[in-house]
């Protein structure tokens, strides 16, 4: 689609949060490289798919909140479409899971879930 | 308020987990259990481990009705002293040395205005007796630097001069919560000398022993660099305890003068971590829990909201006038103040320190654990919601993204 459209594409991964209300630094140190290290692979898989296809990336890393820090990001780039994937819901009757469901419901752009 | 129960951890305490059919070893089994299940929670619900293995404690002294047995009371009170080193050694002394001027008043009266009011409140309002006022004042006056830490990390304010400010004024907060758990109860008798001369011996000589013994002995199976911290904050305890204090002043600024060693020997400072976190711990926040009588909390709710109050209000009437000097960005102030009000660690180990020291009962230690975990989850989560400083936070981080494409596409 974005050879097709001639599209820029920024690729955002956004982190959940770190161990709440820690003890020490020590089990948020622990747990901060290990997002580290998920999310580089994540983002180094983004590039290598982008450069197979040759198709030219942008890649971000953000903490926090995923919903509100994608459609953030979204409105702050100007962005024409936020392309997000989702987990689904444990619940039956639910088709999205709620980071898709917060970003469809609150970004200033046309959302594409893919299934 | 009256103290009825007797200290948990004393032989009357081991012979009714007996009684209730839970031997040392049912007992241990047990808890292994709670903090197997704990850590594994912990990870699915991005909690802390420490506030699961506290509610895990809770439920074992609560539910199955089981008592703290002396080996668990001892291994626990160890646990304290290596957790207050492992905060100490924690500390970015660089940033501490940048930071010290601004943040050395936000520190202190982050400190001393909760400790004087949460000591007066447990004195004249609660009727406690000055000993036990003065563990409230102490418990309550903590901020949690690990809290602090999690929320500016996650948000990326570590990287701006508001994070920086806030974890430097948390350490000064730190270091005064622990000089007055130390000092406060000391008994002048002849082993305070000898405590206070073999403190200073040890934190000086410990960072200078350090490279050559762990250069000799160290990065070996047998870890004889942890058995020689060990050894040192033993030898503190016991001298401690005979002097009638706590050893966990010199625990942290024998921690603080070995932080440049561990910033430059991580895998040293990673197997420390995996020791106590794996083992030593978890059993200290369990044991915490298995002391909290939710009975007690819950028929004690007017001393519990006085003590809440006493801890929150201090701290935001004291720190936030301060902040506003410092932190002029929209919401800063509040965000940096509500952090401040965080606590957890000090608190829980200055509740139990006196608790395990008979100064203060069972209800009296419920009701301090309950405001002392609630400053961790409350003020957090409305600094979080409400008072987040988002034009403060530096661009994405993204130094990740370069990592990634700096790193050789072998090793990806």
């Amino acid at each position: 689609m974005a050879l097709d459209l001639d599209a820029r594409v920024e690729v955002l991964a956004v982190s959940g949060h770190l161990p709440r209300y820690a003890a020490t630094r020590g089990e948020v140190d622990d747990a901060l490289e290990e997002r580290d290290a998920f999310f580089a692979g994540v983002l180094a898989d983004a590039r290598t798919l982008a450069a197979e296809r040759d198709v030219a990336i942008t890649t971000t890393f953000k903490p926090g909140h995923p919903a509100e820090e994608i459609v953030r990001y979204g409105q702050e780039s100007g962005a024409d479409l936020i392309v997000l994937g989702h987990r689904g819901h444990l619940l039956h009757g639910f088709p999205l899971g709620s980071t898709a469901a917060r970003v469809t419901r609150h970004a200033h752009c046309p959302v594409l879930v893919v299934r | 308020m009256t103290p009825t129960d007797p200290p948990s951890g004393s032989v009357g305490s081991s012979r009714r987990s007996e009684v209730a059919g839970l031997d040392s070893l049912a007992l241990a089994a047990v808890l292994a259990a709670v903090v197997l299940g704990a850590s594994m929670v912990s990870v699915h619900a991005g909690l802390s481990v420490a506030i699961l293995e506290l509610v895990g404690g809770v439920f074992v002294g609560n539910a199955l009705g089981a008592e703290p047995q002396e080996w668990l009371v001892f291994i626990a009170t160890f646990a304290g002293v290596v957790l207050t080193f492992l905060a100490g050694a924690e500390v970015d002394v660089g940033l501490l040395r940048r930071e010290w001027k601004p943040s050395v008043a936000i520190g202190l009266v982050s400190f001393a205005a909760p400790f004087v009011v949460a000591m007066a409140a447990a004195y004249w309002l609660l009727d406690w007796s000055a000993k036990a006022s003065a563990i409230a004042g102490i418990a309550l006056s903590t901020t949690s630097l690990a809290v602090v830490y999690a929320v500016l990390v996650e948000s990326g304010l570590n990287q701006a001069r508001l994070g920086k400010l806030l974890m430097s004024a948390t350490f000064v907060t730190d270091f005064a919560t622990a000089a007055a758990l130390s000092t406060i109860f000391i008994r002048p008798n002849p082993w305070f000398a000898a405590f206070l001369a073999v403190s200073i011996a040890v934190i000086l000589a410990l960072p200078k022993l350090a490279p050559p013994f762990f250069r000799r002995y160290g990065d070996r199976v047998i870890e004889p660099e942890i058995k020689l911290v060990f050894a040192a904050l033993l030898l503190l305890m016991w001298l401690g305890e005979r002097s009638g204090g706590h050893a966990v002043l010199p625990a942290f600024v024998l921690g603080l003068v070995m932080a440049r060693h561990y910033e430059s020997h991580r895998r040293e400072q990673e197997r420390l971590r995996v020791v106590a976190f794996a083992f030593l711990t978890p059993l200290f926040f369990v044991r915490g829990g298995m002391a909290v009588s939710l009975s007690a909390v819950w028929t004690s709710l007017g001393a519990l909201g006085v003590l809440f109050a006493a801890k929150m209000l201090p701290k935001l009437g004291g720190v936030y006038p301060l902040a506003r000097r410092t932190l002029r960005g929209p919401g800063e102030a509040w965000f940096g103040t509500l952090l401040m009000s965080t606590g957890l660690t000090f608190g829980t180990i200055s509740s139990l320190y006196g608790l395990n020291a008979g100064i203060i009962d069972r209800t009296q230690f419920s009701l301090l654990l309950t405001v002392v975990v609630g400053s961790a989850v409350i003020p957090t989560i409305i600094a979080q919601r409400w008072f987040t400083p988002h034009h403060a936070i530096p661009g994405a981080r993204d130094s990740l993204a370069e990592d990634v494409a700096a790193e050789p596409e072998a090793a990806r």
